[in-house]
Parts: C-alpha cells; structure tokens; sequence
C-alpha cells in the first residue's frame, strides 16, 4: 500500500509541539532506505538542528526545524503537510464543500498558462480559454510570486556556491508556479475567485464561481482528498484513456476503459497533470497490456527489494476470457506527471513496451509513507530508492519523452495537442 | 532425606534449564499450551473479525478472516479509500484479488505461506508441518525471554519464530514472504491469547515491515462450521485457475 503521490504545495499553518520534531525523526530513520545515511550525515544534521531546538520552541521553528531536517537528502517526497491541508476522517463535511474553477494550468517557461477549460463548467462561463496568461489568480500575483521564487533560487545557489542562476531557471520556476497558482483556485464550491489574464495582448478580468469538484471523491489514508478522473474515448478507431491520479477508486471506470480498447487499433494513455498516487496501482493498469509478468521497476527499500510486475488482466470481473491489449500504446506525459505517473511511463519505455511523448516528466518519482504528527501535521516521508527496468532513476531527472512536444501558446490557441497528434500519427503509422 | 533429594531432582526434571529444551521440545509445549484439552482436532472452522490499522499512515480498515477444514480459507480487508482485498484457498488453489492488481492466482512460493496458513495443524504447530526445527538462540523482547526456533516447514518455507520461556506461547514470528513484488521481511508480534473452542488463539499481530507498522486487533473470534460457498472461487479466479 505504498503512496507515492507528487508532493503537493501548501502554506504554513498552525503550530506543532517539539515532540513532533522527534516524531518526525523517529519516521524518517527508521524507515529510510539507506540506513548508511541515517546513521551519518543525516544523524548529525539531526542531533545539531535537537540541539538548538528549545523545549517551548514555537510552531514556526519546529516547522522550521523539521523542513531543514528532512531537506537534508534533497529528495521529492519528504513534504511537511500542515494539518489544515489534510482533514482528518469526517472533519471534511464541516469545512463545507470543496470546489474547482474546472481548468487546469500549465507552465511555459517561467509563465502560467490556462491549458484545459473543461466544456461548460465555470472556467469556461467566465470566457476564460486555452493559452490565456495568468497575471493574477485571487490575490497572488505571478509577478511577484516569480520575483520571490528567484530570489529564494539565487540565495539557495549562492549558498551552495553555484552561479547566480541555473540554465533553466524559468522551467523550474514555472514548475514551482504552477501549484502555487492552481492552489489559489481551490476554495468552496459557490465561492467566487477572481483572475486577470492575458490575451492576444489585452489584459482581462474575470470571475470564476467555483463549482463543486468534478471526479469520484477519496482520501487514502493520510493523503490529502483527491476528485479523480477517468475518460475515455476514440478517435480514428484509437482508444484515448485519461486519469488524473493513481487511487483505487479510478479502477472500476479504468477496468472498464482498457477492457473496452482490446479491439482498438492502438491506445493512448495520457498520464499529464496526473500526480501519482498508491503505487500498487501498476501492476493492475499494466497488466491490461503485458500477456506475463514483467516487472517495470524496483523499489529498494530497507530489507527488501520490490519489483513492479505487471498483473496480467486476461480475464474480467466475470470470468470472461478477454486476453490483453497487444496493439501499439503511447504514453504521454508532461511536467505534471509525477511519481506513479513516472514509475508506470518509464517502466513501459524501458521494456519497449510503449512509447512516450510530451514533455520531461517532474522527476518526482520514489516511493513514500504519509505519517501523521503529534501536531496534527502530516509528513511524507521516503521509504524507498526506484530504478526503472533499464537502471535508470527517474528521481531528479524525469521520464524523458521519446518524441519531445514542448507546451505551446500558440498551440493551445488554436486548439491543437501536439503530443496527442503525434502519438496519434504515430499508432496509425504503426498498427497493423 | 533421599526423599527430599528425589522430589528436589524430580523438580528439576520437569523444569529443565531454557537451554536444554530441545526445538522439537519446545514448539510441541506450544502445542499443549494452547490446546491443553486437545480440542483442536474438533475445530471445524474459524471466524475472526477485527481491525487492520497502519496508524502512522491513517489507515483503518477492518478485516474478516475464515478458515474452514480440511485446508480452506477467504480473507477480506475492507480499506476506506482503497476497497477490497480478497486472499483465498480452496484447498487447491491460491488467489488473491483487489482493486490495485486485479484478480490472480498466487504463485507456488506465495501460496505456501497461504496454504500453511490454512491447516488447521498450524493452531498447534504439529510436528508434521515441519521438515527441521532448530534452536538458534534466545531473545528478549519487551522484558520477555523467549527461545527462537527456526522452521524448515514442509512447504518450503523457513520462518524464525520466539517461543516465550515463561508460557510457552509464540510472542514473534520472523518470515519473509513471497509477494509478485518480490520477498518481504516482516517481523510479527504476537499476543492477547484467548480461548476459541477450548484452544487458545492470539488476538493482536502487529508487524513490522519495510519501515511501516501494521495491527490487526480481533474483536472477535468463534468457531464452528462455515458455511462452504465462503470459500469458493470467484468467477475470475476459476477462469484463470482453467485457461
């Protein structure tokens, strides 16, 4: 029951007592894969930042505390969740209903873009459209969101020594961005956010009522509430399965979609924005497409190493024979796609089993444990390294596509999606 | 005089020093331990309900768990967010089935632990089960001294287990399990025995696996005979039990 769920961008809240800290602590080392480091580097680091620690320490510097401990591995997927982020079961109801503007955001370079209206939801009603630049989304300005995050990108090098700003400073911060924006969005269905946007070189305002999320409605233990998505369809007989997260409850409508393509020509899974989830999901979802047991990766973990194999689906719920698919499969990805996401798109690369398309994935991609502290605060903590089939981690670098299509503007404009022509263009070039 | 040396020798006869008891020795003074009436043979089935709970990570599920002879057994793990787990065994075949996988047959290294699992001699550890016993030292734990015992089991499987000084009941159990995703080490801690049927049964196990704590609390076990179409195989599994 591994989570493995991109590292979601939340604020500061409330305060924690010190016996979180050591709660904290008391996770990360003993669960850790590489012992070596726990017992090293990262126990020293550990017992300095306990040293300075006063018992009455307030909230903000055990928080403090906590997010200096466990950057010390510089890894995705340790993430201090403040408690207000992740509700405790049943505490949900009484924080009113959560809504969505229905659109999702995108970066290009270092600017935020409307990639996805949803067709008459409340996005769209409020005339907002593809390739719109955000300026302003409630009241964070991206301007000067950007500005802070450089600074704080230029202080953090110079600390380590590196040049004022790496090469691709604008992608990283547009990636850092995108959660930033997409979180202002986020409030109680009927509530009202305001954007202003930039288009065709005017600058709009606008007003989104958000309605209530769209999707099947899961919490997964301490892992924030999540609406997901399944859709499908087909286009020139190729069958097209979207999902924006790994959680089980997708599988039924997933089940259905992938049983349902046997007899397409080809498959396009589109795995962009979709975040992760419960890695155990793989060996179900992959398995609609492998006739054996093949593994798309391992895990090391401490004391054991775990694969991800494939689960074979030959059968469905009702016993009837349905074989696996066989055609062609694309994958696509982007700069959302992250963990589970990464760990499913890589595996089948590696073994020549699909091809990918898109844009580099996050790079977010271990195998971690939602551990809830004394303070109510939520900590997710890493348990185990990945390699995918071929050796490669995907951690920090990414699921690279076979065929590279950057997000563009001008794309998003006239409608078109360049990965999805291409992985189209592709199948059709390449089914029997 | 010679009385009191015979009865002192006599003493010391049935209370060996720990270390003199041999393996087989002690898991058989399990086996009368936790079935001192011998009312185990007369087990016919086994219901247990409770709670399967990863606190650290905010996972309460319950579980319902049976066991019905000759070598049969349905598990269900209800997760809030997650659904269903299946495990089962029908005496010939090994399966699983849960939203994350989908529905398989259990590989042979896999279904030996569930086929073990299932015999109705592993209540009392019969000596049977078991290819080798061998004593590998001894361990305290939580202030509870207890002999460790390797088990060669009959089905391949090698599992370590501490059997406590004091009452002869297994407090642990050191396995590495077979899964798809490969072997893993788990460290199970056992307690709260209770009779069931005139046999005692432990009613919490947590164990201790890659770094994550899981419970199982039972809050309630019964026997008695189980009624048969528990254990049948669902549609799916019996279609990939006959392709």
């Amino acid at each position: 029951m591994l989570a493995a769920s991109a590292p979601a961008a939340l604020g500061a809240q409330d305060a924690p007592p010190r016996a979180s800290f050591d709660s904290a602590w008391a996770a990360v080392s003993r669960s850790y894969w590489d012992t070596s480091f726990v017992a090293g580097p990262w126990r020293a680091v550990h017992d300095s930042l306990r040293a300075t620690l006063a018992p009455d320490a307030d909230a903000p510097a055990v928080r403090a505390a906590i997010r200096a401990l466990i950057a010390v591995p510089r890894q995705s997927h340790f993430v201090l969740l403040p408690a207000l982020a992740v509700p405790t079961a049943g505490a949900s109801a009484a924080a009113g209903e959560p809504g969505s503007a229905r659109l999702e955001l995108r970066a290009i370079g270092d600017e935020i873009v409307v990639w996805r209206v949803e067709a008459d939801g409340p996005a769209a009603r409020a005339d907002l459209r593809a390739g719109d630049v955000v300026l302003v989304a409630d009241t964070l300005d991206v301007d000067e969101a950007r500005a802070t995050l450089r600074d704080a990108m230029v202080a953090e090098r110079a600390a380590e020594g590196a040049a004022a700003e790496p090469v691709d400073a604008a992608a990283r911060l547009g990636r850092l961005l995108v959660p930033l924006v997409t979180a202002r969005l986020a409030g109680p269905a009927g509530a009202a956010v305001r954007l202003t946007v930039a288009r065709d070189g005017a600058v709009l305002e606008r007003t989104v009522t958000r309605a209530p999320l769209m999707g099947l409605r899961t919490q997964y233990g301490n892992l924030p509430p999540f609406a997901v998505r399944v859709s499908s369809r087909r286009v020139r007989d190729i069958a097209i399965v979207r999902f924006n997260a790994w959680f089980p409850v997708a599988t039924p409508a997933l089940d259905s979609a992938l049983f349902a393509a046997r007899d397409a020509r080809g498959l396009v899974i589109d795995l962009r924005g979709n975040p992760g989830g419960v890695v155990g999901m793989i060996a179900g979802v992959a398995g609609h497409l492998l006739d054996s047991v093949v593994a798309l990766g391992e895990m090391r973990a401490r004391g054991s190493t775990l694969r991800f194999s494939a689960n074979p689906r030959v059968v469905d719920a009702a016993g009837a024979a349905r074989g696996t698919f066989r055609g062609p499969v694309a994958v696509l990805v982007d700069a959302g796609s992250a963990s589970t996401s990464e760990f499913f798109a890589s595996g089948l690369q590696a073994i020549g089993r699909a091809r990918v398309f898109g844009e580099r994935s996050a790079g977010q991609a271990l195998a971690a444990l939602a551990a809830r502290l004394p303070s109510g605060d939520v900590l997710m903590h890493v348990i185990a390294d990945h390699r995918d089939p071929a050796g490669r981690a995907v951690e920090g670098r990414g699921v690279v596509p076979d065929e590279f299509h950057p997000l563009r503007r001008e794309d998003l404009r006239a409608g078109v999606d360049a990965p999805l022509e291409a992985a189209l263009a592709w199948i059709a070039r390449t089914a029997p | 005089m010679r009385l009191l040396l015979a009865a002192a020798l006599s003493l010391l006869l049935a209370a060996p020093a720990a270390g003199a008891q041999t393996a087989a020795e002690i898991v058989a003074r399990y086996g009368r331990v936790v079935d001192p009436d011998g009312r185990a043979a007369a087990l016919v089935g086994v219901k247990s309900t409770g709670t399967f709970a990863m606190p650290a990570q905010g996972i309460q599920a319950t579980i319902v768990s049976m066991q019905a002879r000759p070598h049969r057994m349905a598990t269900v793990i209800t997760v809030p967010g997650l659904g269903e787990m299946r495990q089962g065994f029908d005496g010939t075949t090994a399966w699983a089935n849960d939203p994350l996988q989908g529905p398989r047959i259990m590989m042979p290294a896999e279904a030996a632990g569930v086929r073990d699992g299932s015999d109705f001699r592993t209540i009392t550890r019969d000596a049977a089960l078991f290819t080798a016993l061998e004593l590998v030292g001894e361990a305290e734990l939580d202030g509870e001294r207890c002999h460790r015992v390797r088990h060669t089991w009959a089905s391949g499987r090698v599992t370590t287990d501490c059997y406590s000084v004091a009452t002869g009941l297994m407090i642990e159990s050191q396995d590495v399990q077979e899964s798809p995703q490969g072997k893993i080490a788990i460290t199970v801690r056992i307690s709260d025995y209770r009779a069931v049927g005139g046999v005692l049964m432990p009613h919490r196990m947590v164990s201790q696996m890659m770094g994550a704590t899981q419970e199982i609390t039972l809050t309630e076990v019964t026997a008695g005979a189980l009624d048969a179409a528990l254990f049948e195989l669902p549609p799916a599994i019996k279609a990939l039990r006959d392709r």
